[in-house]
C-alpha cells in the first residue's frame, strides 16, 4: 500500500541527508513501528510518508516513495493526504479551524463533498470517538485526548488508506493511551496501514508486526515486535522499556506529616458554581519527587500554576516553610518548567540562558555554577549553539537546568519527559532525584509511567480529591 | 488543561452571528477610510467607534493589553522624537496632534481585523475570499494571516508567563529599567514562535486541500441577516460622520 524504495532524502541546506537507503513497506491491515533515538531520523520518515518532503520542506529525494503504486513524486500533496492520514504529536499542530465540527469538516470541504456527504461523515466519527458533545467547543478548549481524539477523527473523516502516526501518545494518560491502541487495532481490522513512530513501547505490543529501529538516518534492526524485549537491543540504541510497571496505584501518598510546602484549603474555580479545587490540602516534604496526578481536566496544570502564582486562589493559602506566601512572592521562590520550550529560550547561547535565568534570583549564582550545569545536563558540548536551534530532547534539559539554577524551593515540571526517548528521559529522572537530594522539592505532572516509576518517591492524586458537583 | 487555553471561542456574542463577509467589509471600508483621514478628531472618533465594535466581543483583557502595546510604541517614538529635538534643536519639536494621527490609524485596524480574526470560522472566512475570485495565491495566505491572530495572541501570553516564572515583568516598568533584556525576552521567542506557527498552519493548510479552488464545497453555508444589514449601514454612518468630522476646522494641515 505505502512504500519507501531506497529512499535518502535531505533537507534543503543541509550537506548530510537525513535519512539514507530506506526501504520500508506497510500493506493494508499492516502496523509498522519505527523507533530510535532522538534525531535517528524519525521525524524525516513521517513527512515522507505523508508527502511533506519534499512537497512542503522541498530538499532532494532520492529513490521512490509510492502509494498505492504512484509515485508521489507526481502527487499533489492534497491528494496524497486524502489516502494518507497524519496524527501528528501536538494535535494543534494541524488544527487548521478553531472548532471541532469546523475542524473535521475542513477537508472534506475543499475535497467538494456535498453537505449532506460531510453532515454524515462528521456524525459517523463524532459517534466513534464520543464527540458528539463537543463539536461546536473551541479546540482550544478540550482536553489533550479530546485534542487527539479531535485530530484523529478528521484524518479519519478522509477515509484514508494509510495512518501516520507521529508520537500520538506523548500527551495521553495511560488511560486514553490504551483507549488509542483500541481505536488503531480496529482501524488495522479495517484494514488501514498503520505507521507508527513513538519512542513509548509498552503501549504498542499486540498491535506492531513489523518494528524498525532508526539509528544516525539508516535503519539499524528491523524485526517483529518482540526483538524490542532484547534490553541490550534498547540499551544499545536508547530506547524506553516494553513493559512497565503503573506505578499511580503503588506510589505511597504524601503523609500528614508537615512538608517545607504546603498548600491549605486550597480552593479555585474557572467558573462560578464550577470549583476545580476545593478545599484541597497536602504537604510537599524536603527531599521528595512528588507525582501529581489525575486524569486530563482533574487541575494538575492549574494546580500547578497556584502553586508559582501564575494564577491566584479563590480561598486558600501557600506555605512555605510554615509560613504563607503571597502569589507575588511565590513566583520567586518557586520554578516551573511549562511544556512549550520554546516559549522559555530566549537568549544567543544555551549558555547565556542559564546564566539569565540565574541572575534574576536573589542569590547570585556563579558561572561555575553554569558550567557544572551544562555538564550535569549533558550540554556543555553545546553551550555557545542557539537554543532555539537544539532537538527536542536538548531543549528539555536545558528548560529544566535554568529552572534548577535558580534554586527554587519548589520546582514543578508539567510533563517533562514527553515525546523523549530512554537516554533522555534517564536524564532527567537523575537530575530530578539530585535536585531532590540537595533537600528540594519536586512536583512532577506527568502521564509517563516510567518516569514515574523511576523518579516519585510519593503522589498527590487529585482524582480522589473531593469537589463539590 | 484549562489553564494554558488563552485563546478559546469566549462565547457567542453579536459578532459571531455576524457574517464573516459583513465584518470583511467592515475592516475593508475602515482600512481604505484610514488612508483618507488625516485629523485626529476624524481618527479618534473612528478609533473610538472600531473600539466599541471590538469590545462587543467582550474580550477586555485582550483589548487592554493591545491598546497598551500600541500605547507604549507611541511613547517610545514620542520620546526617541524629543531625545533628538532635544540633542539636535533644529529638529522640529514633535507635535502632539500630528503625532498622534498614525498611531490612530494603527489603533482603528487594529480593532477591526481582531473582531474579524476572533469572531469568525477561517472556512467562512475563506468561502468570502474565494467568491471575491481573488487568486489562490492571494487568497489562502490572506486567510492564514487571519487564523494566525488567534495562535499569535496564545504565544504571546505564554511568552508572558514564561517571563514571569524567570523573575522578569513583561510591563512598562521592565521595558523602562532593562529595555534591551525585557525586548529580547519578549520578542525571541516570539519571533520564533510565529515563525514556526506559520509553517504549522501552512502545514495543516496543505493537508487539508485549502486553495483547491475548482473542488470546494461550503458545509455551513452564510446568509446575510438583517442584523448584517444594519451592521453594514451602521459601519457606512460612522465613516461618513468621520469625513464629516474632518471637513470641518481642524488642527492638522493636510496628508502625513
Amino acid at each position: 500500500m505505502i512504500e519507501l524504495a531506497d529512499v535518502t532524502y535531505s533537507y534543503p541546506h543541509q550537506a548530510a541527508p537525513a535519512v539514507e537507503h530506506i526501504d520500508l513497506r506497510a500493506r493494508p491491515g499492516q502496523a509498522i513501528l519505527c523507533t530510535g533515538a532522538s534525531g535517528s531520523g524519525k521525524s524525516t520518515l513521517v513527512r515522507l510518508f505523508n508527502g511533506l518532503a519534499p512537497h512542503f520542506f522541498k530538499g532532494g529525494l532520492r529513490g521512490r516513495v509510492r502509494i498505492a503504486g504512484a509515485d508521489t513524486a507526481d502527487l499533489s500533496l492534497a491528494r496524497i493526504s486524502r489516502q494518507v492520514g497524519t496524527l501528528f504529536q501536538d494535535p494543534e499542530h494541524q488544527f487548521f479551524a478553531l472548532n471541532v465540527a469546523d475542524e473535521i469538516a475542513a477537508a472534506l470541504e475543499w475535497q467538494g463533498l456535498a453537505t449532506g456527504e460531510i453532515e454524515s461523515r462528521i456524525a459517523g466519527v463524532a459517534d466513534r470517538f464520543g464527540l458528539r458533545d463537543i463539536l461546536e467547543a473551541s479546540v482550544h478548549d478540550l482536553s489533550e485526548g479530546q485534542k487527539q481524539k479531535a485530530a484523529l477523527a478528521a484524518v479519519l473523516a478522509q477515509r484514508p488508506r494509510v495512518l501516520v502516526l507521529d508520537e500520538p501518545t506523548a500527551n495521553l494518560d495511560p488511560e486514553a493511551t490504551l483507549e488509542l491502541a483500541g481505536i488503531l487495532g480496529t482501524l488495522k481490522a479495517d484494514g488501514i496501514a498503520l505507521v507508527v513512530v513513538d519512542h513509548r513501547l509498552y503501549w504498542l505490543e499486540g498491535l506492531i508486526d513489523e518494528a524498525v529501529v532508526m539509528e544516525n538516518g539508516r535503519v539499524a534492526h528491523r524485526g517483529p515486535f518482540a526483538d524490542l524485549r532484547d534490553d541490550a537491543l534498547r540499551t544499545r540504541f536508547g530506547l524506553r522499556a516494553v513493559a512497565v510497571n503503573d506505578p499511580r496505584q503503588t506510589l505511597p501518598p504524601l503523609s500528614a506529616e508537615a512538608g517545607r510546602v504546603s498548600g491549605q484549603n486550597l480552593c479555585f474555580s474557572y467558573e462560578r458554581d464550577r470549583p476545580l479545587l476545593d478545599g484541597l490540602c497536602f504537604d510537599l516534604p524536603a527531599g521528595g519527587v512528588v507525582g501529581l496526578l489525575g486524569p486530563n481536566g482533574a487541575g494538575k496544570t492549574t494546580l500547578a500554576r497556584l502553586l508559582v502564582g501564575l494564577l491566584r486562589l479563590n480561598a486558600g493559602e501557600v506555605r512555605i516553610d510554615g509560613r504563607p506566601v503571597r502569589p507575588s512572592e511565590l513566583l520567586t521562590r518557586t520554578g516551573i518548567v511549562l511544556q512549550n520550550m520554546d516559549h522559555q529560550l530566549h537568549m544567543r547561547s544555551v549558555r547565556q540562558e542559564l546564566l539569565t535565568a540565574a541572575g534574576t534570583t536573589r542569590s547570585l549564582h556563579t558561572v561555575e555554577e553554569a558550567e557544572r550545569m551544562l555538564v550535569r545536563f549533558g550540554l556543555a558540548h553545546l553551550a555557545e549553539r542557539h537554543p532555539q536551534s537544539l532537538s527536542g530532547g536538548e531543549k528539555q534539559r536545558l528548560v529544566i537546568a535554568c529552572g534548577m539554577i535558580r534554586h527554587p524551593e519548589v520546582l514543578i515540571l508539567d510533563e517533562p519527559t514527553s515525546g523523549l526517548d530512554g537516554r533522555n528521559m534517564e536524564t532527567i529522572a537523575r537530575s530530578l532525584d539530585e535536585f531532590a537530594r540537595e533537600g528540594g522539592v519536586v512536583l512532577v505532572i506527568s502521564h509517563d509511567l516510567e518516569l514515574l516509576e523511576k523518579t516519585c518517591t510519593h503522589r498527590l492524586d487529585l482524582a480522589g480529591h473531593p469537589r463539590r458537583a | 488543561m484549562r489553564a494554558s487555553f488563552a485563546i478559546s471561542s469566549g462565547g457567542t456574542t453579536f459578532l459571531h452571528a455576524l457574517d464573516a463577509r459583513t465584518k470583511m467589509f467592515v475592516g475593508v471600508a475602515a482600512s481604505l477610510s484610514v488612508i483618507f483621514l488625516n485629523t485626529p478628531q476624524s481618527l479618534g472618533f473612528l478609533a473610538a467607534a472600531s473600539g466599541a465594535y471590538l469590545l462587543v466581543l467582550r474580550r477586555f483583557a485582550l483589548a487592554g493589553v493591545c491598546y497598551l502595546f500600541l500605547l507604549l510604541m507611541a511613547g517610545a517614538a514620542l520620546g526617541f522624537m524629543w531625545l533628538m529635538h532635544g540633542i539636535w534643536p533644529r529638529m522640529a519639536e514633535p507635535d502632539l496632534a500630528r503625532f498622534s494621527i498614525p498611531f490612530l490609524r494603527t489603533l482603528v485596524l487594529a480593532n477591526v481585523v481582531l473582531a474579524l480574526a476572533l469572531s469568525s470560522r477561517i472556512q467562512a472566512v475563506l468561502a468570502a475570499l474565494r467568491a471575491l475570485r481573488l487568486p489562490v495565491w492571494l487568497f489562502v495566505p490572506t486567510a492564514v494571516m487571519i487564523r494566525f491572530i488567534p495562535s499569535f495572541l496564545k504565544d504571546i501570553k505564554e511568552v508572558r508567563e514564561s517571563m514571569k516564572t524567570r523573575g522578569y515583568g513583561s510591563g512598562p516598568a521592565a521595558l523602562f529599567s532593562r529595555p534591551m533584556l525585557t525586548v529580547r525576552l519578549l520578542f525571541m521567542p516570539l519571533v520564533v514562535r510565529a515563525l514556526r506557527t506559520s509553517d504549522e498552519l501552512g502545514v495543516a493548510a496543505e493537508l487539508k486541500g485549502v486553495g483547491n479552488r475548482n473542488a470546494a464545497s461550503c458545509y455551513r453555508p452564510q446568509r446575510f441577516s438583517g442584523r448584517d444589514l444594519a451592521v453594514a449601514c451602521g459601519a457606512l454612518c460612522v465613516l461618513t460622520a468621520a469625513f464629516l468630522l474632518q471637513s470641518g476646522p481642524s488642527l492638522s494641515g493636510g496628508m502625513h
